[in-house]
Parts: structure tokens; C-alpha cells; sequence
């Protein structure tokens, strides 16, 4: 399939290992880790804290340097790019949601979604005209023009995600994207989620502890200490 | 040195008080120290931007006391051991002859004056020396005749050795130094003395005896004199039994002795002869309290301009402290969700800032030693010795000097920190653990409104007080606090953006605008501090809210990929700080104001020297005067037969002699001394222009024409039209249609009537026709000249050469547009050295764009992190940060140079219209822009270079 790793996969890791100098000791955070994301897969990676959760998804998303092995996204080698190629790369195929939401405080809600367009060099009316429709598209039409500081923490994160879709991303990496939301807030914002999956048949890789978010994926992937333990298909609820 | 100590104790009190305050609980003053002693590189930066305040202060103390200090010393050296002189002047000033018995009369009286120690008679003349080997000569020398038993203080011999001045032959005189340079006399040479008597001029012919320093007696006044035994001096000048001059030294020495002047002059009083009627002259005290005062004024302009760079420090404290304490924000929520009160968060807060404005305060007060060094040696750059009569400053300064600036310093910065401190106290608990934003204000909370209102009160006070006192600076504030009083009332209902934008173009609208009720005549420096105040309050308004128009510009400018992007987040943030930017902005703005508005009257300044050279000299080349009268016969067929004539195409004499005037009919109150000018019947084309003219007469001509007929009309000298920046000989003032009463040389009361006063301020006095004077004063022969060069013939040269034809007369000449050219040069060197001044103000300001980009670092790393993220290349978060610094640099430079450049023409309206060009210096102002925008990237260069480097998964881990 075009895009694909030799392999499988929209993303693909082999013998991904990450380790950090601490200076008195070297932290193995990944040790050896394989996996395959299959294009349009919805899927958790799940453990207990310290296991490399995020240290995975930050490896995986070129946002953290590797120590060894190779990681593909939709075919590219991207462990073997530079810092400007990973950035760029980011940039054209790869949309972030965050635990913290991370919007910039100091612009509205529709500058916050458009900026990946600006970024990507998109028209800055064509920019803002996406950014309009994906707001409204998860539910945000009255609150494009305020500020993150003005919205509730669920409204905070769907505009997160709204960022994080305008470029029509190939992967969709979340960080513990209900982290920071009550239980209400975290199954509309889940349920969101799943229908853009569903509508636009969107890779989406969650990093979660939550189990409710993990169950609502199609495949969990366990961790521990910097491994894969196991990967199994959740039980539907 | 007492007060120095006062001011040392005020601040140990203080100190004392506050560590008590602050360690009562022990903690806030333990959290206080602890987060100074935190990060070491910081708290360099801000003590670097803290101290400058406290060194432009101890510069100033320096510079005071260095100025003291050289004055005091020149007048000590020039006058030695002479503290009163008594004498008796004509009323045109000159010494009048008395017998030496006078003299001996007082002298007998000496044990019967505690304060006086020693007196001695003395002779003294103006008078032209030629040495006849060297063929060089001094038309403007003195003449002392001593007594070498009897003179005060001794002379100094070239090998250091004192003197007393005895045992010349009859034909030998002593030389000063200064002379002796001038002529390039030495011992033994030949030497040609004409004495400055009335005509026909005696002549003395003697050999150089003895070539004294310009020090001890030999230094007198500071003139290149020749002495010479009394009894030698009034043989030949056949005055036998005559003096002019008692000096007296009082007890105490050269240096102290003055002190007691005024008691000295009462016991000399006391004593002196009925007749003549003697004069009792404090000289020394004279001197230096007029000197002092000059150079004081000086030394206070300094003073007054650093206020601008004093404030700018104000704001960078309040800038730091709000930052330090946005920086610990969430330690503080939790310190006070546990139980620390406010107060204790004020205390840490205080305790911390002490340490900070003890340090800077003492580093500043020794850096303003320095830039007091600076100071002086760019001063004597613009202001070279023999423009001072060869005085040179030495830097002096005293302990009390910069115990003051320390103590004032730390003042400044711990009141500042006070504020802040409470300020920073008011902060929302749960808001600040969880780092929530505050809440954006659209509308006026009533305490808002109260102070609104408070505001349009004291505003509408202060209006009407300004016309009822004719108060230029009332009336500037007066509006502006109206207007931002409205401002504040009305964001009630109104956007805030609408409010505050309104309120900033009518303050800038307002300030600018030329025609006020009130006349800007005579407007002083604090008019000036304070209108540049309210103009930079008045443009950051418009800027800080109306930056969405300024964004969309740049963006819509902007059109390669990676800019747009750039560009919205460089200008979004600095925006939605808008207090912290505010005052970095204002810091710049103010400086570059100043430094603007000081160029553009510079460059006006610079474009009157056609004009004033114009009307200064009217077209003459050398002005000259004969000490004495030359009858005009003489003159006429002595000038004819000289080679120099053939040098020159034109020239008038004028008779002059000196009188007094009083405005009032009954001559109560002070006497005016001037210079009356009788102007030759036969100068019919005076070219010298009109400021002022009775409406009696339709052009000048017919003014110069009137006096000429009329005995009882007078035109006077521009001196006394009202000066607004540049004052120049200014002796008294007057207008059109004022009278003149004076006592003619008869002792009968004229009077005189003005009708006109001239541009010209060079040649002081009152103008009137030639038979004026002879009538008034029988004085009917010419003593002051205008002379006008042939063409192609150098003025230096034709100066000189009449000097040397006329040294019998002791001619002295004046080369009119290089003395103008060297006035207005000086002028200009002083502006230059205010604007370098000025211009350390910019370190403040960089240090505040410093110490923001420091603290932006921090506080944005985890967005910096989702901007890499997202696609933000390391360049593009280089770029971020260099263009919010370079927009906040840029925008502060603009405003304050266009604000600057707009008050220059304002000036220019109301003071140099018709005068000077209104030039906008755009080469000075582009340079020092470049110069402060270079400062500030290089600055901030390093923070926004690491944060670009911060691997995004790092910035992405959320940390303090």
C-alpha cells in the first residue's frame, strides 16, 4: 500500500531503544520495542507510570531522538532525518493532542487551529476557512474567536483537536488526551474522537492510563518497564 | 561629611527595619534571601539595569563637585591671597586715581579689624606690550605697580623659588608667564609698554627683569601682566603719590579667608577715608559664587535629563518585580493555600528586593564615578581650555558625594520594590496553583470608576488652576488626566480598546497641538521632562491597543511560508502582556524621545548659524575697541596711511562710554550698568535687522535714521527680547517703548525711549545717535569699531595686522564669524554630550528587554515545545523570539523618535520659526536607532538562541 513501511503499517518501530544519561546512571526508557500501526487503526498505548508511554509516543512522532533502531511513518524513515526534515515532516503528516491541551494562551481559538496551516504555507484565508470548519465540525462554531483561557477544559481540548486534524493528518498522536478531564468531559471528548475516526478514517495513536479511553480503541498495547508486554483487542463495553 | 553619615544611618534604619519586619516569622525573610542567593546569572542581569538610576545620580554629584571644586581652585590660583579690593570707579567703570595716603590711613586701622591680616597698595592699568626682539605683542595686557614690602603673597620664580619682587633696576619689569607665552619674551628682552591712558598714550620702554609662574602673586586675575615697582609706574605715567587699588587679605589664607568676607568689608568700611568715596569689593566671594552658580546650572540640566533615564529605571524595577513574581506564581498560590498571608508575601518580597537595591544601589553609585570620568573628558572634548580661559576640569568627588547617590539610590529602588511587592501580594490562589491566566477585564469594576472619576476631578482642578496661574505645565496635564480619567470611566460600556485608543490620540493630539492659550515663553526643562512623559503615555495607548491592526499589516506583508506563522505568535504574545510590554516599550520610547527632540533642536541650532552670522555681524568681519579714545582727527589721518586700510573695504567708529539707567523715574532700586553706542552720523545704511519696531517707523532705516535726529530715542541689543535656549550675554530686559532714565555726565536726568531692538545680541548696549553722546557725555571720538575685509583677504590675518598697527591703542579685535562659528559649535558639542548622556538610558531599556526574554524563555517552554511539535522549525523559534524583541524595540525606538521629531517641530513653531530650518536629523536619528536596536538583539540574542535549542520533548515535560 503506498505510504507503508516495507512492511506493515502506517507506523512502524524495530528495536526502538531510548535511553537517558542522567550522568550517575542511564535509564533504559525503551529497550528493543517493535510495532505496527495499521493505517486507520484507533489504538492505545497503555501501562503503568514510568514505563515509557510517552517516551514511546515521543519516539515514534520524531518529537524525541532515538538511541537505536528505526521508526517509519507512512513509508519515510524518519529516524534517519534531520531536525528540519522531522519538523517539516511533522508539519505535513502528523497531528498532536496533549494532555495539557498546549494552545498558545495569547491567540484565539481559530488562530490556534490554523496555525499548523500557516505553518504548512496554506493560504492564510484558506487556512482560516479550514480552521473554521474542522471548530465547527467538533462543536465549536460560536467559540472561535476566544481565547483558551475563556473555554472550559472538554472545549480546550476539542479545539486540541481540532488543531490537530486541520492538516488532514496521516497519524493522530494523543498524549493522554482526557488526562486533565473529568469523566463527563472525557467520554464526549472520546466519543469525538472515535466518530472523526470513523468519518475520516484517521490513524490515532493514544498514549492512556485510563481504561475506559483504552477500551474504546481497537487495540491496546501494554507496557512495561521500556517494553511491549502484550497487545490485545479491548472487549467492546 | 555629617550629612553623608545622616543619610548612612537613614539607610542602616531602614535596612534594620525591614529585616525585623520581614524576620519576625523568620520564613518570608528566609524565602526572600534564598530566592535572591537562586540564580546568580539573574540577578547580575537585573542589578546591571537597577544600578544605572543610581549611577546617572552619583554622576551628577560628581560632576557637581568636580565643577565646585575647578572653579574654587582657579579663582584661589588667580587671586592668591586677596580677598576684598577697595577702590574708587568712574561711571564708566574704570579705576579712578586716589593718594596713597588713603592707604595709609586704612592701614593704620589693620590691628583694629579682626577678620583683615594684610592690605597693600597697587596700580593697575590696561596697557599694550611689544617685546621688540620677538616683534610680537599683547594688546589686551595689565600693568601692576607694587609695592614689594608691602604686597600680599609672593611671586613664584620659574625654578619654584617665592619672590617678594625686589630689587629691580627702574627699567625692569617682571613678566608672567602667561605674557611672556604671548609675546615669547625672555629675560633681558627689549620690551614697549604703551599704557592705557587717555591720548596722547605714554610710552615706557624696559627690559625684562624676571619671567614669573602663573601662580602665587604672579597669577593676578587671571590676566598677562607685566608688574613693576609702584614708585617706577607713577613716574612714568606721572601720577607721583597716586593709586588705584588697596587689595586686602583676610584672615584665614587663599583659601579660607573669603569665607569672612562680609565681616572683613564691614571693618574695612569701617575705617575707610572720607574722601574719596572708596568702594569695598568682596572679590573672591564675588567670583566664586558666580561661578559656581553658572556651572551649577550645568551641572542641574544634567541632573534634570537623567530624570528620564532615572524613570526608566522605576519602570524596569516594577517590570523585574512583576516578572520574579509571575515566575514563582504557583509556589506562592501554595504558600498562601497553606497559611501565608499577603503580608508575609510582601515580606519575602521586600526582604528579596532589599538585597537587590543594596547592591545596585552601592555598585551604581561607583559606576557614576566613572561615567562622571566619562562625562568630563567628552566635556573637555566640546569645551576646550582656551575657551575657558585655559581651566581644566580634574575629576574631584567626595565620599559624601557618593553616600548620597547610594542612599538616594536605594530609596528609589526599595520605594519601587514596596509597590510592586504589594502588588505582586494580590494574586488569586487557585488561579495561581493551576497557572489559569487572569481573567481579561472588558469593563470598569466601580473602584475603577471611583478612580476615574478622582482622575477628571484633579484634571478639571488642574486646568483651571493653569490658567489661573498661566501655568504652561498645568495645562498640559490638566486634559491628559481628564482624558484618561474619562477613559477609565467609560470602559464601562464602552471596548476598552475604543477608550484607551481615544484617550491615547487626544494626549498626543493634544501635547503636539502648537497654539495653546498659554505661552510656551520661557518654558523650562520640567515642562519639557513632563510633557515627554505624557507624550510617550499618550503613543504606548495607541500601540499596546491596537495591535491586532499592527498584526495584520505584518502579516499580510509577510508572504514567505515560514514568516506567517512567525509573525503571528511574535506579536501575539508581547500584546497579550500589555503591562509588562508596556513599560519595557515606555523605558525605550522615553529615551529615544528625548535623544530625538534633542537632535532636532540641535539640527536647528546647527541651521541658524547663516542667520546668525548675518545678523550678528551684518555683513562686518571684525569687530574692535581702543582702550584709549583716539580723537577722530587722529584717527582719520593715522588709518588712511596704514597698509591695513588697503585691507579693508569698510568700517565705522563709534564712540561709546559706560553708564547706568534705571527704569524707574526716581532710580529707586538697582542700577542698570550697559554700554551706550553712538552711532556716526555719516553710516546711513546700518544693515543690522529689526526684532521689535515702534510702528512709528516702517522699516529700519528710518529708526536709525530717528535717533540720529532725536537725542532722546534709543534702539537696544537683542539681549533684552526674552531667551528661550540659548542665552546669550543677557544683561537685563526691555521693549519697545520702555524709557530709560539715567544722570548724563553733568549729573542731570535724560532720559531715553525705545524704539527698536535689533536681532543682534553680540555687541551689548543702547544705541543711540553720535551727538547723544557728546552731549550727554562730551565723549566725541571713536573707540569701537566694525571693519569689513577687502574680498580675498583672510579675516585672522587683518585682525591681526590692525592689532599690530594700532598696539599704541591697544586695539583688540575680534574676528566676528569664527567667534560665532565657535559659539555655535560649543552649543552643539553640549547637545551632543546631553544626547550621549541620554542615550545610557538604552541600557535600561535593553536590560529590560533582557530580563523579559529571559523570563518568556521560561515561561513558554512548553509551548515552544508544541510549536516544534507542530512544525516550528529551531529557526522559526529563533525568529519568534528575535521579531517579538525586534517589534518591541523597534516599536519603543519609533514612537519615541517620532514623538520626539513632532515636539522638535513644535519647538520650532513656537521658538525658531522664522530663524532656523526645521530639519529632521535623520542620519543621527538612524544611527543611534541602529545603535539601541543592535543593543537589544545582542542582549537578548543568547536566551532566544537556547530556547530554539531545547529538544521538543523536553519543553514538553512540564517543569519549574
Amino acid at each position: 500500500m503506498k505510504g507503508e513501511s516495507p512492511e506493515t503499517g502506517i507506523v512502524v518501530a524495530r528495536n526502538l531503544t531510548k535511553n537517558y544519561d542522567t550522568g550517575k546512571i542511564e535509564v533504559k526508557a525503551l529497550r528493543g520495542v517493535n510495532l505496527d500501526v495499521r493505517r486507520g487503526e484507533m489504538m492505545a498505548i497503555m501501562g503503568p507510570s514510568g514505563c515509557g508511554k510517552t517516551t514511546l509516543l515521543n519516539c515514534l512522532s520524531g518529537i524525541d531522538d532515538i538511541t537505536s533502531g528505526e521508526v517509519w511513518i507512512a513509508g519515510r524513515p524518519i529516524s534517519k532525518m534531520s531536525d528540519n526534515e522531522k519538523t517539516d515532516f511533522r508539519a505535513m503528516k502528523m497531528g498532536f493532542i496533549f494532555q495539557s491541551y498546549n494552545l498558545l494562551p495569547v491567540l484565539k481559538v481559530v488562530e490556534n487551529v490554523e496555525l499548523p496551516c500557516l505553518v504548512r504555507g496554506d493560504d492564510p484565508k484558506k487556512a482560516r476557512q479550514k480552521a473554521r470548519d474542522i471548530l465547527e465540525a467538533v462543536g465549536l462554531k460560536e467559540e472561535t474567536l476566544k481565547k483558551p483561557a475563556e473555554l472550559s477544559g472538554g472545549q480546550q481540548q476539542r479545539v486540541a483537536i481540532a488543531r490537530s486534524l486541520v492538516n488532514e493528518p496521516d497519524v493522530v498522536f494523543a498524549d493522554e488526551p482526557t488526562g486533565n478531564l473529568d469523566s463527563e468531559t472525557t467520554a464526549e471528548v472520546i466519543e469525538l474522537m472515535k466518530s472523526l475516526h470513523r468519518e475520516k478514517g484517521l490513524t490515532f495513536v493514544i498514549v492512556t492510563h485510563d481504561s475506559t479511553v483504552g477500551q474504546s480503541t481497537e487495540r491496546v498495547v501494554m507496557m512495561r518497564n521500556g517494553a511491549i508486554l502484550k497487545s490485545f483487542r479491548p472487549s467492546p463495553t | 561629611m555629617d550629612a553623608a553619615i545622616t543619610l548612612l544611618l537613614v539607610v542602616a534604619v531602614i535596612c534594620a527595619i525591614i529585616l525585623v519586619w520581614t524576620g519576625r516569622k523568620r520564613f518570608p525573610l528566609r524565602i526572600g534571601l534564598g530566592n535572591f542567593f537562586r540564580r546568580k546569572t539573574q540577578v547580575a542581569i537585573v542589578v546591571a539595569g537597577l544600578l544605572i538610576g543610581t549611577a546617572i545620580i552619583s554622576s551628577s554629584f560628581v560632576i557637581s563637585t568636580t565643577f565646585d571644586h575647578t572653579i574654587k581652585s582657579e579663582v584661589y590660583r588667580t587671586l592668591d591671597y586677596v580677598d576684598e579690593e577697595v577702590y574708587s570707579a568712574g561711571p564708566d567703570g574704570r579705576l579712578i586715581n586716589f593718594s596713597y595716603s588713603a592707604f595709609d590711613e586704612m592701614n593704620a586701622h589693620v590691628r583694629d579689624m579682626p577678620h583683615v591680616s594684610a592690605m597693600a597698595p597697587r596700580y593697575q592699568l590696561s596697557a599694550s606690550i611689544i617685546d621688540t626682539r620677538s616683534i610680537l605683542f599683547e594688546p589686551s595686557g595689565s600693568v601692576i605697580g607694587f609695592d614689594p614690602a608691602l604686597d600680599l603673597g609672593s611671586f613664584v620664580k620659574s625654578g619654584g623659588s617665592s619672590w617678594d619682587g625686589s630689587g629691580l633696576s627702574p627699567t625692569q619689569v617682571i613678566l608672567n608667564q602667561q605674557i611672556a607665552d604671548s609675546i615669547e619674551a625672555r629675560v633681558d628682552d627689549p620690551l614697549v609698554i604703551y599704557f592705557g591712558l587717555s591720548y596722547p598714550v605714554p610710552q615706557f620702554n624696559a627690559t625684562v627683569g624676571e619671567i614669573v609662574q602663573n601662580t602665587g602673586r604672579g597669577a593676578w586675575a587671571g590676566l598677562p601682566a607685566v608688574f613693576m615697582p609702584l614708585n617706577v609706574l607713577q613716574a612714568a605715567i606721572g601720577q607721583p603719590g597716586q593709586i588705584n587699588l588697596i587689595v586686602v587679605a583676610n584672615v584665614g589664607g587663599p583659601t579660607a579667608g573669603y569665607l569672612d568676607s562680609t565681616a572683613a568689608s564691614q571693618e574695612l568700611r569701617q575705617y575707610l577715608p572720607a574722601t574719596p568715596l572708596l568702594t569695598v569689593y568682596e572679590i573672591k566671594s564675588d567670583l566664586i559664587n558666580r561661578a559656581t552658580q553658572s556651572m551649577s546650572q550645568l551641572s542641574q540640566l544634567f541632573t534634570l535629563l537623567g530624570t528620564f533615564t532615572i524613570i526608566a529605571g522605576v519602570l524596569l524595577i516594577v517590570n523585574i518585580f512583576v516578572m520574579l513574581a509571575e515566575e514563582r506564581k504557583g509556589e506562592m498560590g501554595v504558600a498562601r493555600a497553606v497559611g501565608m498571608r499577603r503580608r508575609n508575601l510582601v515580606q519575602s518580597y521586600v526582604a528579596e528586593g532589599l538585597l537587590y537595591a543594596l547592591l545596585s544601589a552601592a555598585v551604581g553609585a561607583l559606576v557614576g564615578l566613572a561615567l562622571a570620568g566619562v562625562i568630563l573628558w567628552a566635556f573637555e572634548a566640546v569645551y576646550p581650555a582656551r575657551l575657558l580661559g585655559g581651566i581644566r576640569f580634574v575629576l574631584t568627588w567626595t565620599a559624601a558625594d557618593l553616600i548620597q547617590a547610594f542612599t538616594i539610590g536605594f530609596l528609589i529602588t526599595m520605594a519601587t520594590i514596596l509597590l510592586a511587592s504589594w502588588r505582586v501580594s494580590k494574586l488569586n490562589i487557585v488561579r495561581a496553583i493551576r497557572d489559569i491566566p487572569e481573567p481579561v477585564q472588558r469593563r470598569s469594576t466601580g473602584r475603577q470608576i471611583g478612580l476615574g472619576v478622582a482622575l477628571m476631578v484633579l484634571g478639571a482642578i488642574s486646568t483651571i488652576s493653569a490658567f489661573a496661574a498661566s501655568s504652561a505645565l498645568l495645562l498640559d496635564v490638566g486634559p491628559v488626566l481628564v482624558a484618561m480619567g474619562l477613559a477609565v470611566v467609560v470602559m464601562r460600556v464602552v471596548n476598552p480598546r475604543i477608550a484607551f485608543s481615544a484617550a491615547g490620540l487626544f494626549i498626543v493630539i493634544y501635547l503636539l497641538f502648537p497654539f495653546k492659550p498659554i505661552e510656551m515663553a520661557g518654558a523650562g526643562i520640567d515642562q519639557f521632562i513632563v510633557a515627554g512623559l505624557l507624550l510617550v503615555l499618550g503613543g504606548l495607548l495607541i500601540v499596546l491597543f491596537n495591535s491586532d491592526a499592527m498584526l495584520a499589516i505584518f502579516t499580510t506583508v509577510a508572504r514567505r511560508r515560514t514568516w506567517r506563522p512567525v509573525m503571528r505568535t511574535a506579536i501575539a504574545y508581547p500584546m497579550n502582556k500589555k503591562f509588562r510590554t508596556g513599560i519595557t516599550l515606555a523605558s525605550i520610547a522615553l529615551v529615544m524621545f528625548t535623544i530625538a527632540t534633542m537632535s532636532g533642536i540641535e539640527s536647528m541650532v546647527s541651521s541658524t548659524i547663516e542667520t546668525t552670522e548675518a545678523r550678528e555681524s551684518g555683513g562686518f568681519d571684525i569687530i574692535a575697541a581702543t582702550n584709549p579714545a583716539i580723537p577722530k582727527s587722529t584717527w582719520n589721518s593715522e588709518y588712511v596711511n596704514t597698509s591695513v586700510s588697503k585691507n579693508i573695504s569698510e568700517y565705522h567708529g563709534l564712540s561709546w562710554v559706560s553708564f547706568q539707567f534705571s527704569k524707574d523715574s526716581t532710580f529707586s532700586g538697582k542700577l542698570q550698568n550697559t554700554t551706550l553706542h553712538g552711532m556716526p552720523a555719516t553710516w546711513t545704511n546700518i544693515p543690522f535687522d529689526f526684532q521689535a519696531l515702534d510702528s512709528k517707523y516702517s522699516n529700519g532705516k528710518e529708526a536709525w535714521d530717528a535717533i540720529q535726529a532725536n537725542s532722546s530715542l534709543a534702539i537696544l541689543d537683542g539681549s533684552v527680547a526674552p531667551q528661550e535656549f540659548v542665552s546669550i550675554n543677557a544683561m537685563f530686559g526691555a521693549s519697545v517703548g520702555d524709557t530709560l532714565y539715567f544722570h548724563n555726565g553733568k549729573g542731570e536726568v535724560h532720559n531715553f525711549t525705545v524704539i527698536g531692538i535689533l536681532y543682534e545680541r553680540f555687541v551689548n548696549g543702547v544705541f543711540v545717535g553720535w551727538n547723544t553722546v557728546k552731549t550727554e557725555f562730551g565723549v566725541d571720538y571713536p573707540s569701537f569699531f566694525y571693519f569689513k575685509v577687502a574680498p580675498g583677504q583672510d579675516s585672522a590675518a587683518v585682525s591681526h595686522e590692525l592689532e599690530r598697527t594700532f598696539i599704541r591703542y591697544q586695539m583688540v579685535t575680534l574676528d566676528m564669524n569664527a567667534l560665532i562659528h565657535d559659539v555655535l559649535q560649543v552649543v552643539i558639542g553640549v547637545f551632543n554630550l546631553l544626547e550621549a548622556y541620554l542615550a545610557l538610558g538604552l541600557i535600561v531599556g535593553i536590560a529590560g528587554l533582557g530580563v523579559i526574554t529571559m523570563r518568556n524563555v521560561v515561561e513558554r517552554r512548553t509551548e515552544t515545545g508544541a510549536l516544534r511539535a507542530l512544525g516550528f522549525r529551531r529557526s522559526m523559534v529563533l525568529r519568534s523570539y528575535l521579531f517579538e524583541l525586534s517589534f518591541i524595540a523597534l516599536t519603543g525606538i519609533l514612537l519615541g523618535d517620532i514623538l520626539g521629531i513632532a515636539i522638535s517641530y513644535d519647538l520650532y513653531l513656537g521658538f525658531f520659526q522664522g530663524e532656523a530650518s526645521f530639519i529632521i536629523p535623520w542620519d543621527r536619528l538612524l544611527i543611534l536607532s541602529l545603535i539601541a536596536f543592535i543593543g537589544a538583539l545582542i542582549a537578548t540574542a543568547s536566551p532566544a538562541i537556547r530556547a530554539s535549542r531545547i529538544p521538543p520533548a523536553e519543553a514538553l515535560r512540564t517543569f519549574e
